[in-house]
């Protein structure tokens, strides 16, 4: 990525101290909830889940047009030529199918270098023109500008500093950015950005900002609908589920449960996963109660990534839990009871979703009357007191904004990668091709000449000599070996 | 002349050329057709993180690509003279069909592939179990564990993974779409049907040729249906004229 001298305007980051007299930011990451920070959250979340996961997640990060070549050209390289080889419907002779199927290689292995080789630089000029506002605003990351570049613009303003200097400052850069993003939403309620690398900032087109600001509560909306949803048809059909079998199996729930407390006595966790595993397998085997595997599964779910014999505790909290839930529904006489219990624990939690909802519905209306963000925020902090889910849950709207702003702008110079990289691929192919032509059959006379007419000319020419001139023949052969 | 002189005459022409090949970035950007602007749909569509959009532009590339690498290669290997003469037309008639087979069927396996309810079935019994409600209440338990998460509430906890799951999930679409597209039906489904499918677009592409003598360099030895005894007898069975043509033969002589 080309990182431009030029000003960034970065006021609010004296580039001349050093990273050690700047020490204090007072920066924080930026917060969905106000409670934890989303990101940390995220990635520590990664380092627990299976490598299945976080391969897909790398999938993920390079989507675009250098991921659908390389999937292609593994097609091409590797799959293609044992097919068209070894095709039993073909009636072309064994050599010549041979020689074709070795084109696919071939051909791969050249895509790859001129695709990927010309998409590469593709990308990268693409994110340093974003970088400095030379795209446009969908596509301007001046307030947002990433990791990468900062630690490109320091290293460059100062040769000095160490690496560690060099990402300490670019990580306060980086926050020091939000937190003015998030000033400007809430003092001038616009954002304001470097265009084409101008020492004058300007605002946010007011079309593309309230648009912004719907999008955000929109989101808001999407992620509680979902939350009730779960809570109104998946949570309710499953308490309801466990709750009757603990009324109706109230001894043999105990007994289990009270085996598994036996199993957390060991107080090692490893000894503890394998009790586990070879309980729900035994218990499989002797066709148990289908919930009392699935309670065993999701207590051995719990520890199973961790070697931290912390999480025993865990496991011990949930079985206790289970315990009193066993005493408080084995009471109840009917299965209606268990209904009636359950709904109405559902039923408080989907009450408050609606009230929250409700509430999103009236910002967004607020915004639809041009209602500023500081204006909005006040609306949060006066529901805040009234409303349970948002004391659970606080939302910090102009943090909101940012996010999704910065999330807006990645996805579409993504957008962009893509279908500049269409147009690069295919401008390469003038080049691919004819490259194909010309390497394809010297590769072929090289390393496979009894496919090709090399090798057979320089055989003949051989035969020739050797049937003339045994002497020289014999010469020859002798130098060569 | 001083190096920093030179740098600072040449200056404004790099910024000048900067600027010219910037001007295409630019354009693409801006492009307009009409009142609209292409590139606003598929921005909308990436912002909505609409898989099936994304994953769809993917496969338009390479199916882009397959068309005029179809003609460029068919053309050219039809005229490359390094390419023995009588494999040049079956190179070439394996290059047509599949260009025309490999479009099709990547479009055909896309739009399966990516279908919501075969993409929900293929995500669920590969990776749903990472995801349910025993996985869920795991890592929550496991982060809880980290001095700096251990007053984490579900209400911080939940929306994350959601987020894990839907970012997953998109990954396993995009993945999942371009290899049925690319790698199964172009690369095992096309060549197994082109292959013969190219035995007759070569009579096709020949059916106006004055015969070609097939090369005796790269003539094939390898008969599929007889056995080598066979071929022994054929070549008993050669005229004379034949035998001593072949310099290995006289030599052997």
């Amino acid at each position: 990525m080309k990182v431009e001298k030029a000003n960034f305007n970065l006021q609010q980051i004296p580039m001349n101290q050093s990273p050690v007299q700047f020490a204090k930011p007072g920066a924080q990451a930026a917060s969905f909830t106000g409670h934890y920070n989303s990101t940390d959250i995220y990635k520590e979340l990664m380092h627990y889940m299976p490598r299945s996961v976080k391969l897909m997640m790398k999938a993920k990060e390079w989507t675009g047009e250098v991921q659908n070549i390389v999937i292609n050209s593994v097609g091409t390289g590797l799959i293609a030529p044992i097919f068209i080889k070894y095709n039993p419907l073909s009636k072309t002779d064994e050599d010549t199918r041979t020689y074709s199927a070795w084109r696919q290689p071939v051909s791969a292995l050249l895509a790859i270098l001129t695709q990927v080789g010309a998409t590469i630089p593709f990308n990268q000029k693409v994110s340093s023109m974003a970088h400095q506002g030379k795209l446009g605003q969908d596509y301007n990351m001046t307030p947002f500008m990433d990791e990468k570049y900062l630690k490109k613009l320091v290293k460059r303003q100062h040769p000095d500093f160490t690496p560690a200097q060099i990402a300490e400052r670019a990580e306060q850069m980086k926050n020091a950015q939000f937190e003015e993003v998030i000033k400007d939403l809430k003092t001038k309620n616009t954002v304001m950005f470097i265009e084409d690398g101008k020492p004058n900032k300007v605002e946010m087109n007011p079309k593309r900002y309230k648009e912004t600001l719907i999008k955000t509560i929109t989101n808001l909306i999407k992620e509680e609908t979902a939350e009730k949803k779960k809570s109104d048809e998946t949570k309710r059909q499953f308490r309801i589920r466990r709750s009757e079998y603990y009324r109706t199996h109230a001894d043999k729930a105990n007994a289990h449960l009270d085996s598994l407390l036996e199993i957390f006595a060991s107080g090692d966790i490893e000894k503890v996963k394998k009790s586990l595993a070879s309980k729900i397998g035994k218990m499989k085997s002797n066709k148990e109660d289908k919930e009392l595997i699935l309670f065993t599964q999701e207590i051995f779910k719990l520890g199973n990534k961790s070697n931290d014999n912390k999480t025993i505790n865990s496991m011990r909290d949930k079985v206790n839990r289970a315990k009193s839930y066993v005493h408080d529904y084995s009471a109840m006489t009917s299965r209606e009871q268990v209904i009636e219990r359950v709904n109405r624990s559902i039923d408080g939690r989907v009450t408050e979703i609606d009230k929250e909802l409700k509430f999103f519905e009236k910002v967004k209306q607020a915004i639809l009357e041009d209602k500023t963000v500081h204006e909005i925020e006040d609306m949060f902090t006066a529901e805040h007191l009234k409303n349970k889910r948002l004391q659970e849950k606080p939302v910090k709207f102009a943090e909101q904004v940012a996010m999704q702003l910065k999330k807006q702008t990645k996805s579409c110079i993504n957008g962009y990668k893509q279908v500049g990289g269409i147009f690069v691929s295919l401008a390469t192919l003038f080049i691919s091709c004819p490259l194909l032509n010309w390497v394809y059959p010297k590769f072929m006379a090289a390393v496979f000449p009894n496919l090709s007419n090399g090798k057979h000319q320089k055989d003949t020419t051989n035969l020739i000599l050797q049937a003339n001139n045994p002497a020289e023949f014999q010469k020859k052969a002798e130098v060569k070996s | 002349m001083k190096i920093s002189s030179i740098a600072k005459a040449t200056k404004p022409y790099i910024k000048k050329f900067n600027n010219l090949c910037e001007k295409p970035y630019r354009a693409l950007a801006n492009v307009k057709i009409g009142k609209y602007r292409p590139m606003d749909i598929v921005n909308d569509n990436y912002i909505a993180d609409n898989t099936k959009f994304i994953t769809g532009l993917g496969v338009t590339s390479i199916v882009l690509k397959d068309g005029v690498g179809c003609y460029m290669y068919v053309t050219q290997s039809l005229n490359n003279k390094e390419i023995p003469d009588d494999k040049r037309k079956f190179v070439a008639a394996l290059d047509l069909a599949n260009g025309g087979l490999m479009i099709l069927l990547q479009l055909g396996m896309f739009f399966t592939i990516s279908n919501k309810k075969v993409q929900e079935k293929m995500f669920n019994a590969l990776f749903g179990k990472h995801f349910d409600r025993a996985a869920s209440k795991g890592y929550q338990a496991m982060l809880k564990n980290n001095d700096l998460l251990k007053d984490m509430k579900g209400s911080d906890f939940h929306p994350v993974l959601n987020q894990a799951r839907k970012d997953v999930k998109a990954a396993f679409e995009n993945v999942t779409s371009l290899f049925a597209a690319s790698v199964v039906a172009k690369r095992m489904l096309v060549p197994f049907i082109a292959t013969p499918l190219a035995d007759k677009t070569k009579v096709w592409m020949s059916r106006n040729d004055k015969p070609v003598q097939v090369s005796k360099e790269t003539q094939n030895t390898y008969d599929t249906h007889k056995a080598g005894i066979d071929k022994k007898e054929n070549v008993k069975g050669q005229s004379e004229e034949h035998k001593h043509a072949n310099l290995l033969d006289r030599f052997k002589k």
